[in-house]
């Protein structure tokens, strides 16, 4: 049996008071961070996922930034599929701020965004680590988000906040239905060994 | 050597892969909201410099992201020289120089037939992307292509190549720790059976004749430097 007078598991003005001691410092130390939620519209049940999802910003709001010499993560890779940027990062987030800024929420949700000011970096939350530390005073104050940096596939994104947006369709300005520069070489190919060439991959059956 | 020593290069590989490279230029996705997207397929090999400063230029201004999905490289593996489709070595190929007017012939010996062997590779973020790829390739591979191809400029020749599809096969990552890669990659192998041509040699034509008439009875030297056009 447990010492009634030593335990502080069932303290709960000893957690309260942690508690706030952890938003303060969160608030002191941290960095606003625009929160998207994912939003499905055609979920393809199949396969568990859905190429049109879409995200959606409303609020932004402050997390403690747990990397402090630079992003996690392999960094600046060169691939077959051309430059690839793997950072990652950690974040920490109250959840009592989480829960009065997020209501609509349960917790902060796998597979949405986060835009980190600053940095201009757009990061997908890939697990959400809810035990971290672990139980101390008998409760839970934050929440650990380890994210990576988003591989965007022409999802929509409003963050719901002008300059944000404006840095996405900086990265989108191109029509993804009949361009590729600078990320294929679609139009070189075609000018250059098209012409030498009667095959038409637009019409692969058609003879010519 | 000096069957080394003048520079001999027709450019007939480069144009093979860029001729492979057209193939799958216009693979698209649609989604079912409608939203059409043009893969981008490009050489796999890049200078690295490049890559960045062409994706990623301004690095205080720009988003950063991961990457943009889904895309399409090509490469180069390897070759052999294809001994089912060898012919003589000493066979000439000959061509009139100018079509228009008959002033000189251009020659060459036997071209040498290849098999070059391509990867294709597909990257995309979901199953059904990945999947739209796929079948438009597959099916376009029945299971070769013929394409036409203006592969020997100086004897004014267009060849048929042929590309077979011999392998596809796809990887996905998704197992292990939440925080790990997920990806989904579809590699696709191809021979194409090409031609690489031999140095052209230009020759003049034979456009007038002088000679001398003999009477072949008497032996008399009737006309001299009489000139045929």
């Amino acid at each position: 049996m447990l010492n009634p007078y030593m335990t502080t598991y069932t303290a709960t003005e000893e957690q309260q008071l942690t508690d706030e001691l952890i938003i303060e410092a969160i608030q002191a130390r941290g960095v606003d961070i625009r929160y998207m939620e994912r939003t499905h519209h055609n979920y393809n049940a199949l396969f568990g996922e859905d190429p049109t999802s879409s995200f959606a910003g409303t609020k932004s709001i402050e997390m403690y930034l747990q990397n402090v010499q630079g992003w996690g993560g392999e960094g600046e890779m060169m691939t077959k599929f051309g430059l690839t940027i793997k950072d990652t990062a950690k974040f920490v987030v109250s959840r009592t701020r989480f829960t009065e800024e997020f209501p609509n929420l349960p917790r902060p949700r796998e597979g949405d965004l986060l835009f980190m000011p600053y940095t201009n970096a757009i990061f997908e939350i890939k697990y959400v680590e809810n035990e971290s530390p672990f139980f101390q005073q008998g409760t839970q104050q934050v929440y650990e988000l380890s994210a990576e940096l988003f591989e965007l596939s022409h999802e929509d994104i409003d963050a719901g906040d002008v300059d944000i947006n404006t840095f996405i369709a900086g990265i989108m300005n191109f029509d993804p239905e009949t361009e590729t520069d600078p990320y294929g070489k679609n139009e070189v190919i075609e000018t250059t060994f098209q012409p030498e060439t009667t095959f038409d991959p637009a019409d692969p059956f058609g003879v010519k | 050597m000096h069957s080394l020593e003048s520079y001999k290069y027709n450019k007939t590989i480069t144009l093979l892969t860029g001729v492979f490279g057209a193939v799958f230029n216009e693979i698209k996705i649609v989604r079912a909201d409608g939203k059409t997207i043009l893969v981008p397929i490009s050489y796999a090999i890049q200078q690295k410099y490049d890559a960045r400063l062409k994706q990623n230029p301004d690095i205080q201004t720009s988003l950063k992201i991961q990457n943009i999905l889904p895309r399409l490289s090509f490469k180069l593996v390897s070759w052999q020289r294809d001994t089912d489709r060898m012919l003589s070595k000493y066979h000439q190929l000959i061509e009139q120089a100018n079509r228009t007017m008959v002033t000189e012939l251009s020659s060459q010996r036997n071209r040498v037939p290849y098999k070059f062997m391509y990867e294709v590779n597909a990257k995309t973020k979901t199953v059904d992307d990945m999947l739209q790829i796929i079948e438009q390739i597959l099916v376009m591979f029945n299971p070769s292509l013929n394409v036409v191809v203006k592969d020997n400029k100086d004897l004014n020749v267009t060849s048929a190549i042929n590309i077979a599809l011999v392998d596809s096969q796809i990887q996905d990552m998704f197992e292990g720790s939440f925080e790990d890669d997920q990806y989904i990659e579809t590699s696709f192998s191809f021979a194409l059976d090409g031609w690489l041509y031999m140095p052209t040699a230009t020759s003049k034509i034979i456009t007038k004749v002088i000679t001398n008439i003999f009477d072949l009875d008497s032996s008399e030297l009737l006309d001299t430097n009489i000139e045929v056009p």
